[in-house]
């Protein structure tokens, strides 16, 4: 038997937050540096693994790589981490730079090769590891939301 | 070239700049924004929809006796080297301008108002041809969205006083060490009460390539005593003299400096 198609019905006035509305006139993408309240704390870390020297891990480990550094900054200015708890951030042996999350029984590293690459690796807790490659942002936020059970 | 009597720089630090009006609601309805899109697609053949500016009035009732719709937008038109935009909602017009890139020229108001005035000019014609009645506008407005980066001559997002000399430290007197970030909005009213000038600064990321930067924004609006095209154009002159000025006045000798101040 064929159903009614149902339509919602809505009305009412609506506006977004006033501290919301300048950014929305403007053009020039920008997101603050205060949400997470994270944010800052990782940049700074980011930026303290710019300054190691090869060797670093008395293991031949080569010093972080300028493309990892850029594409981390830009995977963090353009996903939706506003959810996102504190990630783990550490060098990798091979100039690449990774961030990690453990969410309940999830973990997800993401991983930045010194080339820029950018690799996820999934995990469920006493299940199988999933690794991908990532080569859109719309990739990477949807590891983001599989930690965080959205998906 | 015009004789330039505000504050000038040779490499300011502006990223970004639009000039709007606000005015009361046009029966604007969605043919419209095709049918204007159609009029200026030569020189803005990219779109965009995007939720309004201000308070909007949402209505779907799909099993009324007559269907009532009411889904209010604005969109975005943008032109082929995306460095200009048109901003269109029912009560709504804006044109801004960004640098492509950071390090692009700097593009001067002198340059932007005519083209702002022509558009203006175009959307004033429309809404007549289409029988919406001549804008009434309520507000005129200019911003400037100037982008520090980190480190040129600052590196410190706890001590903004380098930048702004009248911004305080936020420390405590004994239990509060300093702040890993600051972030203000401050307001100030023009003479007569004519309008007002705000101003916002806000530690961001800049997303085109994940740098630091404090967004320095400064609008300046004003309500226009008509809507008259001579006056508005006052307004606008009125808005951006105040952003200039305020500019120069809450940042630091040193940043004029490396802005190179005329």
């Amino acid at each position: 038997m064929a159903h009614a198609l149902r339509l919602p019905n809505f009305f009412g006035r609506n506006a977004l937050r006033q501290d919301q509305e300048p950014n929305r006139r403007q053009w020039y993408g920008v997101k603050s540096l205060q949400s997470p309240a994270w944010l800052k704390e990782t940049y700074d870390r980011i930026a303290a693994l710019e300054a190691l020297k090869e060797n670093w891990d008395s293991y031949g480990g080569l010093p972080v790589a300028d493309d990892a550094i850029s594409m981390l900054r830009m995977l963090l200015s353009n996903l939706d981490i506003e959810d996102m708890p504190t990630p783990h951030v550490a060098p990798l042996p091979d100039g690449g730079i990774g961030l990690h999350w453990r969410v309940g029984a999830r973990d997800l590293e993401i991983e930045v090769e010194a080339t820029g690459e950018v690799l996820s690796l999934q995990t469920d807790v006493g299940g199988e590891s999933i690794p991908r490659n990532v080569h859109t942002l719309s990739e990477a936020q949807k590891s983001l939301d599989w930690v965080l059970g959205k998906i | 070239m015009p004789e330039r009597t505000l504050p000038d720089y040779d490499n300011p630090p502006a990223q970004e700049t639009w000039m709007a009006f606000a005015f009361a609601p046009l029966p604007w309805r969605v043919p419209h924004f095709g049918a204007f899109w159609s009029e200026i697609k030569g020189d803005y053949p990219a779109f965009e929809v995007h939720p309004p500016i201000g308070e909007f009035n949402l209505e779907f009732n799909a099993v009324a006796p007559e269907a009532i719709v009411n889904l209010p937008v604005r969109c975005w038109f943008k032109n082929d080297q995306s460095n200009r935009l048109i901003q269109v909602q029912n009560n709504r017009f804006f044109h801004n301008w960004r640098r492509p890139n950071p390090t692009a020229p700097y593009l001067h108001y002198d340059e932007l108002k005519p083209v702002f005035e022509r558009e203006w000019g175009r959307f004033c014609e429309f809404a007549n041809r289409y029988d919406l009645g001549a804008p009434n506008v309520l507000s005129c407005e200019v911003a400037y969205i100037n982008h520090l980066d980190r480190n040129v001559g600052w590196d410190n997002f706890s001590d903004l006083s380098h930048i702004f000399p009248s911004v305080g430290s936020f420390e405590g007197k004994n239990f509060l060490a300093k702040p890993e970030t600051i972030s203000a909005n401050a307001s100030y009213v023009m003479p007569s009460n004519e309008g007002r000038l705000q101003v916002v600064i806000q530690p961001a990321i800049r997303r085109q390539d994940g740098k630091e930067i404090i967004q320095l924004s400064i609008t300046g609006s004003c309500r226009p005593a008509s809507s008259d095209t001579n006056e508005l154009m006052r307004c606008l002159d009125s808005c951006r003299g105040w952003v200039v000025r305020g500019f120069d006045d809450l940042t630091s000798p040193e940043m004029h400096k490396i802005w190179r101040k005329k």
